[in-house]
């Protein structure tokens, strides 16, 4: 049994290793298809002319002409694994402490969103499946169908608009209040400057759980226990409670999970417009400035992201459905 | 309610949408030129009789612009998912008959894309093709068809197992001919429905990259630059900008979903009835 | 069927509601942000009368930090390096003052710059500034710096405690202006994290630095000159809309804006505009298309030099800065107007008639969709501008309105700065130029041997007689008539770069550099500002204060 479980486990994440080396792979033969030569790119803003000797023979040894790409690659995944990710075009600094910064601001954003969403979600689409064609039900998807038709930023926009510049509840933007110092900033401050873009994100990621949970609980509810149950008089939240909650809460969790990389793709673009200086912030600015090593520990950092997702899917699946609990650790 | 039958309303649906979206194409390509003239006697203007959308700060039309802006993207939004659509097919029906090894690979090759956000991928092909449209098509291209050849996949592995198609094969059809004769009449709704719901994703990553600023240049009217623009004067209270352009965006990504949807129900053959 | 009327009805609510919120918006604004403000400012100006909160674009923040080696100060934007000290400086007239220097002066065959040094000049951290850090700084700069042009120094030496000379590659009449943005620096405490701790003699001390956020200065207090009156200088780095939304909530004291923002009312503050050099033109490519190297160089329309004039005279400067920049501009002649090697003779009036008779005397005749032609050439171009830019987009759309007048087409095309360059050499380009040295009338005419095709760097241009007037004015023994043979590089009555001449760009305007400013701040008075928006305006913030 145990053993199963550590086959399961061990698969993969053989599989998201052997995935990461081809994204970063491709990555870099994308990268080194683009057109746009990226010290070139820096030198007509004056900005590659700024950096030290050293930095500059470091990156022509990364991006140079002399050397082959594949030999390029190659030295690139040497330092990568050994944690030095070269330095930031944009940033004139190491790309780990960038991604460092970047991903903490990021992660504190995605975390409350992702939670907030699958919370709301998941109770909308209870709510909906109990009432099946009633008209709270139709309520609920059209608000899902509006929801999954608003572009992230715009609704970003739409948000900023009346309560920063109309209201004026909240900042315009950035992570922390302008003029204090690092040190100075609290933890408070930090919330009321994420609140907008974790609102944003919030309502945008709701449409896909609130469905699916929908589906599951109109199943449920069509299941013969519940309807000897409902024979038996129970209805409402007991019957919610003692036959729907747990049949419907895990597929939810596990589809959540999932779903980790809509919200990444979503706080890229909410973060633009809040100008909340996060990952998707610094991928944005990496990918217009032609700043290929940040570009590329992102896309890893954000893959690892999804791919942990996936995993935690794949172990929250194995543990409800009995076949892999039981035995063959298949996909 | 019930005037019609389900089977009408859904008609109805796709005759609406359909409408709506030809409408929005056509109006948007008589007001090319339009879109672009700029009058600095009339900038900055709030929505009024003669601009309903008002005008920005180069005195520039904006139902004009949106009109235009929206038409692009719709453009762009349905060729590439046009190609991703067939892209899926074909990956899809390979990876269900050529064997174990192609499965895999391909299977592989979907978990790839899927790992990187779909965001950062497009931003990725963007760069790697020198930015502009190209960029953008191509990337939604490749992006989109995976959830589809996943799904087609599936399909034609049940289809493999279903009775009717291992008689006739037992009845030495050929494998041509059971395609075309047996799956395909099968498959082709499917495909039908799921291209045409590629089209409101494939939308709205379109604006989303080139309001990012990955896609077209910022002299023409893609509906993405015109909000990365409004961003620029929300704060001085020019909410115009903002507004229409997404609402319009929104109602016309709504007439996407709701066009694959009616087409979904019309298509099922358990609905004929109702 | 319900459904989808469902989903409309709450795509209406949500418009509804948005819509009704943003009837109210102006007065509600004004509201809220009075009361704010009110709060904020009673606070700051009890406690704080001697700081003040700048906020510059996000462009200004130095890249590699406060290292003149690395372009603070001397780099792109030249403006006073505040942290450092210079030898000598530009005056209120942009004439040479000097600060450091007690005196300098030039050889004979202009190779030697001897200049003599205050010997009671300490740096921050104690140690006395002498004649070798001075020669340290020089070399170092020479040594690394690609952002600023030092190849004209051969080497800088100490020749005693107090004395430094600077050797000479080749003449360089204009070696003042170099020394007036250079900041010196401590040998002694100098390595390769220099710009992010820099140690200098100037007014301020940095003290702090929040990369992507803000850099706060506070006065040294022992600086040999008359002490700084505002203690502490906080500026912030964020976007135009940014700085207006924070001057809205009251958070800051100087907000720099432009001038699409310029008509918004924001109690307790007043637009504060600064003259400047900060100029928008574009290039006209003056010879026939050829191909070099992948780039093609020139265009078949604007190498006719009748066109050039007939454009030059053809726009009409004033409407335009009407248009795009609400009247917060001057019209420019030239790349330097009101600078003391500025050639009057390149101002030109408004004509329209006599553009439109160059035009057909040259040949360019109207075809019937309005647009002249000559011999099966189109009397067409693409104006670009760099993609994101909204004051030379609106720029290049009116320029394009205003030729289209003269029969003339222009599309307008937004195009990032990787490709900008090559293809200004065959189509114009709006380009935003200004600085206090004349530099840059050189960088801009002369002509460059070893690149390209042997014209100027940025659109193809030659003509010997400018070249040998700027290679003159170089060589020059005093800044003086350095300034007449500059004025003779654009114009020296039969040759040049003016209406007469060869007019291979066309300057549009200077762009004013506005700012939100809190009432009480008295800004002391600003030497025209050069090109960027940004460090400028705190050149001289030790005499700011408040009243």
């Amino acid at each position: 049994m145990k053993r199963r479980w550590i086959v399961f486990i061990g698969k993969n994440l053989i599989r998201i290793l052997l995935l990461t080396i081809c994204i970063s792979m491709v990555t870099f033969a994308l990268m080194k298809a683009s057109p746009i030569d990226p010290l070139q790119a820096n030198v007509g803003q004056a900005a590659l002319g700024t950096m030290s000797q050293e930095q500059r023979e470091k990156l022509e040894e990364y991006w140079g002409v002399n050397t082959p790409p594949i030999r390029q690659y190659l030295s690139w995944a040497g330092d990568f694994v050994r944690g030095d990710m070269g330095i930031s075009l944009l940033y004139r600094q190491p790309v780990t402490e960038v991604i460092a910064v970047k991903l903490s601001n990021s992660l504190f954003l995605m975390i409350t969103a992702w939670i907030i969403s699958g919370v709301l979600g998941f109770l909308l689409g209870v709510v909906s499946g109990m009432n099946q064609g009633k008209f709270v039900d139709k309520l609920i998807r059209g608000y899902c169908l509006v929801v999954s038709s608003t572009p992230a930023f715009w609704l970003a926009l739409l948000l900023l608009m009346i309560f920063s510049v109309w209201l004026q509840l909240f900042p315009i933007g950035l992570s922390v209040p302008i003029g204090v110092e690092a040190s100075g900033v609290t933890f408070l401050d930090r919330v009321y400057h994420a609140v907008l873009p974790a609102l944003t994100l919030s309502i945008t990621g709701v449409s896909n759980i609130a469905l699916h949970t929908r589906e599951k609980m109109i199943d449920v509810m069509q299941s013969d226990y519940v309807l000897f149950a409902r024979m038996r008089g129970e209805k409402g939240w007991r019957l919610f409670r003692y036959y729907g909650f747990r049949n419907v809460l895990l597929p939810a969790v596990t589809l959540h999970f999932a779903s980790i990389s809509e919200i990444f793709g979503g706080s890229v673009l909410v973060e633009q417009v809040f100008s909340y200086p996060g990952l998707g912030q610094a991928a944005v600015a990496a990918g217009l400035g032609s700043d290929l090593p940040l570009l590329m520990a992102i896309t890893i950092v954000s893959a690892l992201i999804v791919f942990g997702g996936n995993l935690a899917a794949n172990l929250l699946y194995g543990m409800i459905d009995p076949r892999i609990r039981r035995g063959g650790a298949v996909k | 309610m019930k005037f019609f039958n389900r089977r009408q309303r859904m008609m109805i649906g796709i005759f609406f949408s359909i409408a709506f979206l030809v409408i929005v194409c056509v109006l948007g390509n008589l007001n090319t030129e339009a879109a672009r003239v700029t009058d600095f006697s009339r900038k900055n203007l709030a929505p009024c009789s003669s601009y309903i959308f008002g005008t920005d700060w180069l005195g520039r039309d904006m139902l004009a612009r949106t009109l235009k802006g929206l038409s692009m993207s719709i453009l762009i939004g349905v060729v590439s998912a046009a190609v991703s659509a067939v892209v899926a097919l074909v990956l899809g029906i390979a990876a269900a008959t050529l064997g174990k090894t192609a499965d895999s690979i391909i299977s592989f090759v979907i978990d790839l894309i899927m790992g990187v956000p779909h965001i950062l991928l497009l931003i990725l092909i963007s760069v790697a093709l020198g930015k502009g449209l190209k960029g953008v098509v191509i990337g939604v291209a490749l992006t989109h068809w995976p959830s589809l050849a996943r799904l087609i996949r599936a399909e034609v592995i049940q289809l493999k197992e279903s009775p009717y198609i291992q008689i006739s094969a037992k009845l030495g059809k050929s494998r041509w001919y059971i395609a075309r004769k047996h799956m395909l009449p099968h498959l082709l709704p499917q495909f039908l429905v799921g291209l045409v719901l590629l089209f409101p994703h494939a939308i709205l990553h379109e604006s989303s990259v080139t309001f990012l600023g990955f896609g077209l240049s910022t002299e023409q009217p893609a509906i993405g630059i015109i909000l990365s623009e409004a961003m620029k004067y929300l704060v001085t209270g020019k909410w115009w900008l903002a507004l229409f352009p997404g609402i319009l965006l929104v109602v016309t990504v709504i007439m996407f979903y709701v066009l694959g949807e009616s087409l979904r129900k019309l298509l099922d053959p358990n609905s004929v009835h109702q | 069927m319900k459904k989808k009327i469902i989903a409309f009805l709450c795509a209406f609510s949500l418009a509804a509601g948005v819509f009704a919120g943003c009837g109210q918006n102006q007065e509600q604004t004004a509201q809220t942000s009075g009361v704010s403000d009110e709060k904020v400012q009673e606070g700051l100006q009890e406690s704080t009368k001697d700081e003040v909160i700048v906020t510059m674009p996000t462009t200004s923040e130095p890249e590699s930090g406060f290292d003149p080696a690395y372009g603070w100060g001397a780099g792109e934007h030249v403006h006073e390096p505040l942290i450092q000290s210079t030898l000598t400086v530009t005056n209120q007239d942009l004439e040479i003052g000097l600060d450091l220097a007690t005196d300098y002066h030039v050889s004979e065959d202009g190779l030697t710059w001897t200049v003599t040094i205050r010997d009671d000049v300490k740096f921050t951290d104690g140690e006395p500034l002498t004649a070798e850090d001075v020669a340290f700084t020089y070399n170092n700069c020479k040594e690394k710096s690609s952002v600023n042009d030092f190849t004209m120094l051969e080497e800088a030496v100490a020749t005693d405690n107090t004395t430094v000379e600077f050797r000479m590659t080749r003449p360089y009449s204009i070696w003042p202006y170099t020394m007036a943005v250079v900041g010196i620096v401590p040998e002694h405490a100098y390595d390769e994290n220099y710009g992010q701790n820099p140690i200098g003699s100037g007014r301020y001390i940095m003290k702090q630095w929040d990369r992507g956020q803000q850099v706060i200065f506070e006065a040294n207090p022992e600086y040999y000159g008359e002490a700084p009156k505002m203690k502490k200088v906080t500026v912030l780095f964020m976007e135009e809309d940014a700085a207006l939304a924070a001057a809205m909530s009251g958070q800051v004291d100087v907000a720099h804006t432009a001038a699409s923002y310029s008509d918004q009312q924001i109690e307790g503050y007043e637009l504060f505009r600064v003259d400047t050099v900060d100029n928008r033109g574009f290039n006209l490519p003056c010879v026939e298309p050829q191909e070099k190297d992948g780039i093609t160089y020139g265009n078949a329309f604007t190498a006719d030099v009748r066109v050039r004039r007939a454009i030059n005279i053809g726009i009409d400067r004033q409407e335009m800065i009407d248009n795009v920049l609400n009247g917060y501009g001057t019209a420019a002649y030239s790349v330097c107007d009101k600078m003391p090697w500025y050639n009057e003779d390149c101002e030109v009036a408004y004509d329209p008639e006599e553009a439109v008779r160059i035009l057909e005397e040259a040949g360019w005749k109207e075809g019937s969709d309005g647009i002249r032609e000559k011999d099966g050439v189109k009397a067409e171009f693409t104006l670009m501008f760099s993609t994101g830019d909204s004051v030379r987009q609106a720029l290049a759309e009116d320029t394009a309105n205003q030729l289209r007048e003269l029969g003339i087409c222009v599309t307008t095309e937004g195009v990032g700065w990787d490709v900008a360059y090559d293809r200004a050499q065959s189509d114009p380009l709006m380009w935003g130029w200004g600085a206090h040295t004349p530099m840059e009338l050189y960088n801009i005419y002369h002509t460059l041997s070893d690149s390209g095709i042997g014209m100027a760097g940025y659109s193809p241009y030659a003509n010997e007689a400018v070249d040998q007037y700027m290679d003159q004015a170089l060589a020059a023994g005093s800044l003086e008539e350095s300034y007449e043979l500059w004025k003779k590089a654009q114009w020296d009555g039969t040759t040049g770069i003016t209406q007469e001449g060869d007019i291979p760009w066309i300057w549009l305007c200077n762009v004013d550099h506005l700012y939100f400013v809190r009432d009480g701040l008295q800004i002391a008075d600003q030497k025209i500002h050069p090109h960027g928006h940004g460090w400028s305006i705190i050149n001289n913030v030790d005499q700011w204060n408040w009243e």
